[in-house]
C-alpha cells in the first residue's frame, strides 16, 4: 500500500526501535542527488535540548514509517554522518524554496515541501507543494514530478504536461501522478521516433539555406545599427546648449 | 484468563504467618517470551519489591499467596531494568512496527496457568499478545 505524505511531516517525529526505545528524532530529511529519492534522515537527539546527533538513518535501515513514528529494528540501524555524505540535505538545501520552471518558461511557484509517496519497499518523492505565483490560484498547489529529477541548482525544471496535473489537495494527487509519468513515458518514445525521423529529413534541407543566410544577414543588420547610433548623438548637443 | 485490573492492588498474602505482605503493583512483562514473570509489589515487609512468578505459591482472585515473605526480593540481575517503573506496560503507548499509533494499554489479560500474555486491552480494541514485539521506554511496540 502506497500512502502520500510530506516530507516536513516527518520531521520532529520520534525514531523509536522495535523494543520501544526512542533513540532520536528526525531532524530534516535527505534526497539523493541523482535521483531525487529519500535518501535518508540526519538526526536529532530526543529532549528538550539534546542538540543534533552525529549519526543519520539511511532509508534502507527504516523498518517502518508512519504518522506517529519512524521505526528501525535496533540501534544499530543507525549509521555514520559519512554514509550519507555528498547527498542533498532536504530544507534550506537544494529543494525547498527553489522555483519551479516549465521547460517553456512558466513560473509555477516556489517550492515549500516535497510530497513522498511512502510504499512497502520504497519511497519515491513524486511531487512537490507549491507556493503558486499565479494569485488567483489555491494558496497550495500539488505538482507532479517525473520518475528522475536533479535537484541541484536554484531552478527546477518541469515538462509542460505538468501544469496538466496540477491539484490543489492530496487526494487524487496520487492518480495524478501516475496519470502524469505514464503519459510522459509515452511521450519520450515518441519523441525519441520523432527526433530520430526529423534527424534523418532535415540535414538535406538545412545545408541549402545555410549558404544564402550569411550573405543575407549581417548585410542588413549594420546600416540598421548606425543611425539608431547617430541618432542620440544628433539630440544630444541641442540638449546641452538651453 | 485474568484481567491485570482484577487483581491490582490486591494484598500479598504470607502463607506461613497469614499476614498481608504486600500489595499487587504492576505486572513486569517479558516482551520476548510475551509472559508476565513477576510483579511489582508496593508496601512490601520482604527485602525488596518483586515477586518472580515461580515464587508465588497462589495466584486467586482475591489475592497472590506467597510461602514466604523472603520471596519480596530484589529482582534478579536479568530482569532489574525490565522492573523497573519507567517500563510498566499499563499506560504506555503502543505502536505497530510500521510506525502507527494504536492508543494506550488500558489493560492486560494473562493465563493464570503460564503467565502467557493473551491480550493487551486498549481503549477501543484488543491486541493479541502474540503480537507484542518490544517494551521501551517511549512505547510498547506490536507487530502488524
Amino acid at each position: 500500500m502506497t500512502v502520500l505524505l510530506k516530507a516536513t511531516d516527518l520531521i520532529k517525529r520520534p525514531v523509536v526501535t522495535l523494543s520501544g526505545d526512542d533513540v532520536a528524532q528526525i531532524k530534516d530529511v535527505i534526497y539523493s542527488s541523482q535521483t531525487g529519492q529519500l535518501a535518508g534522515f540526519t538526526l536529532n537527539g530526543r529532549g528538550l535540548f539534546s542538540g543534533p546527533l552525529r549519526r543519520t538513518l539511511p532509508w534502507e535501515n527504516v523498518h517502518g514509517l508512519g504518522p506517529a513514528a519512524v521505526m528501525i529494528r535496533n540501534e544499530s540501524s543507525l549509521a555514520d554522518r559519512q554514509a550519507l555524505k555528498g547527498e542533498t540535505e532536504g530544507a534550506g538545501g537544494a529543494v525547498l524554496g527553489s522555483t519551479v520552471i516549465t521547460r517553456s518558461g512558466r513560473n509555477l511557484g516556489t517550492v515549500t515541501d516535497v510530497i513522498l509517496a511512502v510504499g512497502d519497499t520504497m519511497t519515491d518523492a513524486v511531487g512537490y507543494e507549491i507556493n503558486p505565483t499565479d494569485a488567483a490560484a489555491a494558496r497550495r498547489q500539488f505538482v507532479p514530478l517525473p520518475d528522475t529529477l536533479s535537484v541541484s541548482g536554484e531552478a527546477l525544471m518541469l515538462p509542460d504536461a505538468a501544469t496538466e496535473f496540477i491539484r490543489d489537495d492530496l487526494a487524487g494527487f496520487g492518480a495524478a501522478v501516475e496519470e502524469f509519468r505514464s503519459r510522459l513515458r509515452g511521450e519520450t518514445e515518441q519523441a525519441a521516433a520523432e527526433t530520430a525521423a526529423a534527424e534523418s529529413t532535415s540535414t538535406r534541407p538545412d545545408g541549402e539555406p545555410e549558404a544564402p543566410v550569411p550573405p543575407a544577414g549581417p548585410a542588413p543588420a549594420e546600416p540598421d545599427r548606425v543611425p539608431t547610433k547617430k541618432l542620440p548623438v544628433d539630440e544630444q548637443p541641442p540638449g546641452e546648449h538651453p | 484468563m485474568i484481567r491485570f485490573s482484577d487483581i491490582t492492588g490486591n494484598p500479598v498474602m504470607d502463607t506461613s504467618t497469614a499476614t498481608a505482605v504486600g500489595k499487587v503493583q504492576a505486572p513486569i512483562v517479558d516482551p520476548v517470551t510475551q509472559r508476565v514473570v513477576a510483579f511489582r509489589v508496593k508496601r512490601s515487609k520482604g527485602p525488596g519489591d518483586v515477586v518472580l512468578w515461580e515464587g508465588l505459591a497462589g495466584l486467586g482472585p482475591d489475592a497472590l499467596t506467597v510461602d514466604s515473605a523472603e520471596r519480596l526480593a530484589d529482582p534478579p540481575a536479568e530482569w532489574k531494568q525490565r522492573a523497573g517503573s519507567k517500563l510498566d506496560l499499563i499506560g504506555r503507548t503502543v505502536l505497530t512496527e510500521n510506525g502507527r499509533q494504536l492508543g494506550k494499554v488500558r489493560d492486560l489479560e494473562f493465563d493464570p496457568k503460564d503467565g502467557r500474555v493473551t491480550s493487551l486491552m486498549l481503549k477501543d480494541a484488543f491486541v493479541d499478545g502474540e503480537r507484542l514485539l518490544g517494551i521501551g521506554t517511549y512505547a510498547v511496540v506490536v507487530r502488524g
